[in-house]
């Protein structure tokens, strides 16, 4: 089964509901197709939704692996409404580990569901950065850089997310590559300072 | 109706007609060919609470009168899966039976025990009967008359059932509620006195009656039906305690907890040998499936066992 935002807004209220039924909180942070579903930027459909951290008391987490109660109230969710195991998994969690943008939790927008969960959606800038990358990662025919392209992005946000790319792969080529994307884009291709 | 009587008033027809087959004072008894299990329904009633004040009272009365044909040890290994609130009453008729007869069941929570109010207040009816232990749904009570209450006599009651295949220690276990330890040393010498016989399979022995068809000559009339009550009857209270949670919840909520309930219930389901849609599909029609079962439970139709003819 494949998100509409319709029916990923309902699975999330459904796992916020049974979080505080369970007396537990959760706030996860959600980036990817899923949160531009959220965001109303993307309407094509999603299998999921990636969470690339935690926020416990105001700190960012690793959300690999999902804490067990979290595990456990998302296979209910989806037993009960038929969605994928995965359907909230932390696939994107490497980014996490190798560094957000600066200022990235400030900007995400909350969204509460119930007492139970609240997902913070990353912002249209910080979506930027990671579909610019993915962009980079997926080539000029993948699904990514449709989703970019929804996003409207200026050349220079697309230089801003670039240098914050490179500092995740460090290769010449890679740094070649994010020089194809910006031009494109239509971009200026040197993202130097 | 409301949904918790209309939940629980099938069971509390079914207790009646069990405590009834086994001598309590009752009218409606339509379990006559059933295999009738104390120990289970006992544990099953002190769930019914107050539900019936009357069943209570009764049973209460029955328990009294005749607790030394109950085995304390079984009762205590089947009060663990309890609830809380069961374990409580449970406590509370043990308390009754020790005040008016001179057995003594260990049941309840101690610690809660110790700081518990006295019984609720008990006055012995007498109207329970038991002159004779023939006839099938007594199959249990005539066994513990002949070969004492305990394991000795859950073995062969289990493995006089016509579908029993042979038997291990630990399968007798899961049908009996004795300890496996228990029930080890006991086949250990009935295979020596030659009341079964024991075959090795795998790193397992297979226990079956040496004599069936002696036993059966020996005891009489026995059951055409035997349901496994020690897993059917926890299972009906855990449904029952689920689906009127259910009730309080969202619709959202209901069908999560329904979903998981399906699937967590669904091995207590087969165990209970009791006909259901698989998988996914018993979630979606829990309650329905429920309370059918438990009607056809009360008016002793069997067709919603798998093995029996629907």
């Amino acid at each position: 089964m494949a998100f509409d935002a319709d029916t990923l807004d309902e699975a999330l209220a459904t796992l916020g509901e049974v979080l505080d039924s369970r007396q537990l909180h959760f706030e996860v942070v959600a980036i990817g197709g899923g949160a531009l579903l959220l965001l109303g930027v993307l309407e094509r459909p999603t299998k999921d939704l990636d969470i690339v951290a935690l926020l416990n008391g105001g700190e960012l987490a690793t959300s690999e692996p999902f804490p067990e109660a979290l595990a456990v109230a998302c296979a209910d969710v989806a037993r009960a409404m038929g969605l994928p195991p995965g359907w909230m998994n932390a696939g994107p969690t490497a980014l996490f580990e190798f560094g957000l943008p600066v200022g990235f939790a400030a900007r995400a927008g909350r969204r509460n569901y119930g007492a139970g969960l609240v997902v913070h959606v990353a912002s249209r800038i910080d979506q930027i950065h990671f579909k610019f990358y993915a962009t980079v990662d997926d080539g000029p025919h993948g699904k990514h850089i449709q989703d970019l392209r929804k996003l409207a992005p200026t050349p220079g946000e697309l230089r801003v997310a670039a240098r914050w790319a490179v500092t995740h792969d460090t290769s010449a080529a890679f740094r070649d590559l994010c020089r194809e994307v910006l031009t494109a884009f239509g971009a200026e291709a040197n993202f130097d300072d | 109706m409301t949904t918790k009587s209309r939940l629980r008033e099938p069971l509390i027809e079914l207790g009646w007609s069990l405590w009834t087959e086994l001598g309590l004072s009752g009218w409606g008894h339509k379990h006559a060919a059933w295999f009738v299990d104390p120990e289970p329904l006992i544990i099953f009633t002190a769930w019914l609470g107050d539900g019936d004040a009357r069943l209570r009272d009764e049973s209460t009365d029955w328990c009294v009168q005749f607790a030394p044909l109950i085995s304390a040890t079984r009762l205590a290994n089947l009060e663990v899966a309890s609830d809380g609130e069961t374990r409580e009453r449970l406590g509370d008729l043990a308390a009754i039976v020790s005040l008016h007869s001179s057995v003594r069941w260990s049941l309840g929570d101690i610690t809660s025990a110790e700081a518990r109010r006295p019984p609720r207040h008990f006055l012995p009816t007498g109207r329970s009967r038991l002159e004779t232990l023939s006839g099938a749904s007594r199959l249990s009570l005539r066994l513990r008359a002949v070969l004492g209450v305990g394991a000795r006599a859950e073995i062969v009651r289990t493995l006089l059932e016509p579908s029993s295949s042979p038997l291990s220690a630990a399968d007798l276990a899961e049908e009996t509620g004795f300890k496996k330890r228990y029930l080890a040393s006991a086949l250990e010498m009935m295979q020596k006195g030659g009341v079964v016989d024991g075959e090795r399979a795998r790193k397992e022995i297979k226990f079956r009656l040496a004599r069936t068809n002696a036993w059966r000559d020996l005891l009489g009339e026995t059951p055409t039906i035997w349901p496994r009550w020690i897993h059917l009857l926890p299972l009906l209270t855990k449904v029952v305690d689920l689906l009127e949670r259910c009730e309080r919840l969202s619709p959202r909520m209901q069908s999560v907890e329904l979903h998981r309930a399906a699937e967590t219930l669904f091995p207590a389901v087969k165990k209970a040998r009791l006909r259901a849609p698989a998988g996914g599909a018993l979630a979606e029609v829990f309650p329905a499936w429920f309370e059918n079962v438990a009607f056809e439970l009360a008016r002793a139709n069997a067709a919603v066992f798998e093995n029996e003819p629907a």
